[in-house]
């Protein structure tokens, strides 16, 4: 009876109301940049000089800024801007990549949960605790040290590996809370088949906040890829990321902070541009704003 | 003026809602004068909450005001918040729509009311406060109020906490005639007003006939004026003395309530009246749907598009495409076995002997092929746990359910999942019941498409004669269900669970959550459906007069048990059981005249409050 308007509301979707929204498209806009800059990074590295990241001179090593060389010279004499780069394409892959398995296993293991209880409910529940109980990254810092080869691939794997649970909580919940509406009551009174249900009804409804914790969660796996790469636990040297090269940097921080502070812009940029995002499409679907 | 407590002149609100400004109400004016009831009436969105909250000045921050509202000589508009409190608090009662809602659940009743006392009377003593706080809980008539006083919110029935809002309501306004005279009692006759919106839409007839009766007797005994907001006309009938019918956020009618019953002079007024339904009208004929409306240039928050066709379209009995021997049962004889037969059911929740709860005890009752039976009851008495048991959503603990002679317990899964089809539902809240991800086209075609095995284009076709039964038509396809009313998801709802030609169809409360005017049109749809699509249906409501309209056989449910079953007239006309009696009692008429004969010889709902019982407050 609360309904204050008696004339017909427009609803605007949440679609609709972030492309009016800058801390939407600002953060997007950047967002999409770093994506092609890691899909075709050759391009950019050589806007400025020879844009081969492992063509190094020692002659060059810790020299600042200089043209042709917009971010200097780290101390192998390896061009700082092209490693910044094909940095990104790293840790870009690496946010990506341990996001999208733990997303799977998240979706996977909360709707099995969430949707049927009972028996598997509880032990995936404890599951989770269990997971949730263990450091993250004290936990990925021991499987990481036991790993021989370290490559983007493993490093993500052991990144997703670690991450799912909070995200498994959260579809846990949501799948709960859908599964009771009366529209899946509904599908299932009609004798629509489960696997028709909980993919055109459950989670059609009620992915959005996962999706939004998973676009946050992008962000949080990029800096602890970083964490573990600083950390000597992460990617080994002949990779190239963010991380390494702030590890390199930080012990010449006096005489050549160039080396430091270029692939620790870039770092802070994409994950608080991510973030932002995150927090920008959850004030969008939140359920208040869309009543 | 002397007498005029509430003025409203020529109010217009507006909301600006993300830069696009809403008309909440417009033009609006009325006054309340003392001891009077006025009712202000009128389907969801006509502004009614709206008036009332502008007469406390409790709109919210994106409101614009204009016109006067004066309170006790007063301009609301004009007072700053500390004088907008104190006159609220002196002499305004607000009494809301979900009272359970509006107790705080973490504190004791009696802290509560205690609070709202002292804030008004600084002076008075603890044993003072809770001796006043006694005193409101007798007014109310709660029984034993004094060991009452440390019981929280949700130790009390709905119907009990109401009694506690209106309670709070009126703790602010000086003891009525008080025997305590260290009190600062104002002069009796002060003129108050009690705000009632929707005060009984969330409790059962029973208990609503209960709150109205208090409400009038707190009325008369401290001689408020009422402003009472409601859509049930026969609330109004019951306790208005004069009537403002609102309509899309303008006044359409004000009139004495006799008179407003006997000869509405708007037309809108006519026709929501006429869309009432009522308990003893003839089934057959049914009650106009509000198709002339007043011109007003606001779109109507809900009605039949007029682009889409009438509800009359063919729709054929049993369509070429849907296989033809669904009907015909292998081992059905002469007389086909009732489209639902429940037997003895036993439907129970909770684990361990102390937290079992029965929620349907030994109930026998069975549906005829083509047949209506309407089961009625009062929230908790288990009846849509019945339905549900009648699909299988239910744990079944005793007793057997046969659909067209088949037990769904004995089946194998697949065998289940395909009785099922033939069982159609209709749920409740047709805000909750389309998947919001499906276009209605996509609603509509799915079961045909899954589950009847149609082609794309066959399905297609089928549905938009589906939608077209229902009245309506084929460019609603598109259409998401945030896009439709209430009534239009209803109408959507109601062809999907139609669309595979089920023998049974469960409808629960399908009408409960729409107006009255389009709750006419969703029935006479429903009725159509039915003559047409002869599927068997179990009506679940709790309304006594739908169920009349509809039905041809009637179930009473209370408790779990099964009271009384029987042909409509005799059960509604001459109800055995005194459970049945009872309901059909409260249940209030739209016909002031009838109303009041019939509470000069009430017949005491015995149960709850004590007819021995002196209500005198004063010691």
């Amino acid at each position: 009876m609360a309904r204050p308007a008696p004339a017909q509301r427009t609803r605007r979707s949440g679609g609709q109301r972030l492309r009016r929204d800058w801390t939407f498209v600002g953060p997007a806009v950047l967002i999409g940049l770093l994506l092609v800059v890691a899909l075709v990074p050759g391009f950019f590295a050589g806007l400025f000089g020879h844009g081969d990241p492992r063509v190094c001179d020692l002659y060059s090593s810790q020299l600042g800024p200089s043209a042709g060389h917009p971010f200097g010279f780290d101390l192998q004499g390896c061009d700082v801007w092209a490693n910044v780069i094909y940095g990104t394409q790293s840790s870009i892959a690496v946010g990506l990549m341990a996001t999208a398995i733990s997303g799977v296993i998240a979706v996977v293991l909360g709707t099995l949960a969430g949707f049927n209880g009972g028996w598997a409910d509880w032990l995936i529940s404890r599951l989770t605790e269990v997971f949730l109980g263990f450091p993250f990254l004290l936990a990925a810092i021991v499987v990481l040290n036991s790993i021989g080869q370290r490559t983007v691939f493993t490093v993500a794997a052991v990144l997703g590996l670690f991450g799912w649970p909070t995200m498994a909580r959260l579809v846990r919940a949501s799948v709960r809370q859908v599964r009771s509406l009366d529209y899946v009551l509904a599908a299932r009174t009609m004798g629509l088949g489960v696997w028709r249900i909980v993919t055109r009804y459950v989670l059609a409804n009620g992915l959005t906040p996962v999706l939004i914790l998973a676009t946050i969660s992008i962000g949080t796996v990029i800096v602890a890829e970083s964490s573990l790469t600083y950390l000597g636990v992460g990617l080994a040297p002949p990779a190239i990321s963010w991380g390494l090269q702030i590890a390199d940097g930080s012990r010449y921080f006096q005489t050549a902070p160039h080396m430091i502070v270029f692939p620790s812009l870039f770092l802070s940029l994409t994950v608080l541009s991510i973030i932002m995002l995150g927090e920008a499409l959850r004030a969008a679907f939140d359920p208040k704003r869309l009543q | 003026m002397a007498d005029c407590l509430l003025q409203i002149e020529d109010l217009d609100v507006s909301f600006d809602v993300e830069g696009e400004t809403v008309l909440g109400v417009r033009g609006v004016s009325f006054d309340v004068s003392a001891h009077e009831v006025v009712a202000v009436v009128g389907e969801s969105g006509s502004g009614k909450t709206v008036t009332a909250m502008s007469v406390l000045g409790l709109l919210p921050h994106n409101a614009k005001v204009s016109g006067s509202v004066h309170l006790l000589g007063q301009e609301v508009g004009r007072l700053n918040p500390a004088q907008l409190r104190q006159l609220r608090r002196s002499s305004v009662g607000m009494i809301f729509q979900d009272p359970v809602a509006a107790l705080n659940p973490v504190f004791s009743v009696g802290f509560q009311l205690g609070q709202v006392v002292r804030l008004h009377h600084h002076d008075l003593s603890r044993e003072q406060v809770r001796q006043r706080v006694v005193e409101l809980l007798d007014l109310v008539e709660i029984d034993q109020p004094e060991t009452r006083l440390k019981n929280y919110p949700h130790e009390f029935s709905g119907g009990q906490c109401q009694r506690i809002v209106i309670a709070m309501a009126i703790a602010g306004w000086g003891q009525p005639t008080s025997g305590d005279g260290s009190d600062p009692a104002e002069p009796a006759g002060q003129p108050r007003l009690l705000i009632a919106d929707e005060p009984t839409t969330a409790l059962d007839v029973t208990v609503q006939a209960e709150i109205l009766s208090v409400l009038r007797r707190i009325k008369d005994r401290l001689g408020a004026s009422v402003l009472l907001i409601t859509h049930n006309m026969g609330v109004v009938a019951d306790l208005a003395d004069r009537v403002v019918v609102m309509r899309a956020g303008e006044v359409v009618e004000i009139n004495d309530c006799a008179k407003l019953f006997a000869q509405p002079e708007a037309d809108y007024t006519k026709a929501l009246l006429a869309a009432v339904p009522k308990i003893g009208a003839s089934a057959t004929a049914a009650p106009p749907a509000l198709e002339t409306r007043p011109t007003v240039p606001i779109p109507p928050p809900d009605g039949p598009d007029p682009a889409s066709p009438a509800p009359t379209d063919r729709i054929a009995p049993t369509s070429p495409t849907i296989p033809a021997d669904r009907r015909t049962d292998p081992m059905a004889p002469a007389s086909p076995p009732p489209a639902l037969e429940v037997t003895d059911l036993v439907v129970s929740y909770g684990r361990g002997k102390r937290g079992r709860t029965e929620a349907v005890a030994s109930v026998s009752l069975s549906v005829q092929a083509g047949e209506i039976v309407g089961l009625v009851g009062e929230s908790g008495s288990g009846k849509t746990t019945l339905g549900r048991a009648a699909v299988g959503l239910a744990p079944i603990s005793g007793g057997r359910v046969l659909i067209e002679g088949q037990d769904l317990a004995g089946l194998s899964r697949s065998r289940r999942q395909e009785l099922r089809r033939r069982v159609g539902v209709v749920f409740q809240n047709p805000a909750t019941s389309l998947n919001p991800r499906y276009s209605v086209g996509a609603t509509v075609t799915e079961p045909l498409r899954v589950l009847g095995g149609l082609a794309p284009p066959e399905a297609q076709g089928r549905a938009v004669e589906l939608l077209r039964a229902v009245g309506l038509g084929p460019d609603w396809l598109d259409r998401y269900p945030h896009e439709l009313s209430g009534g239009q998801r209803q109408r959507v709802a109601i062809a999907r669970a139609v669309a595979l030609d089920p023998v049974l169809l469960i409808a629960d409360e399908p009408t409960s959550a729409l107006d009255v005017s389009v709750q006419a049109q969703v029935l006479d749809v429903f009725r159509s459906l039915q003559a047409r699509l002869g599927f068997a249906c179990l009506f679940i409501s709790h309304d006594l007069a739908v169920v009349d309209s509809l039905c041809g056989r009637v179930a009473v449910m209370h408790q779990g048990r099964l009271v009384e079953v029987g042909p409509r007239q005799a059960v509604l006309q001459r109800p055995r059981h005194p459970y049945t009696r009872r309901l059909v009692e409260s249940a209030p008429i739209p016909d002031p005249v009838r109303q009041r004969a019939r509470r000069v010889a009430p017949a005491d709902p015995a149960d709850r409050t004590d007819p021995t019982r002196d209500h005198s407050v004063s010691s």
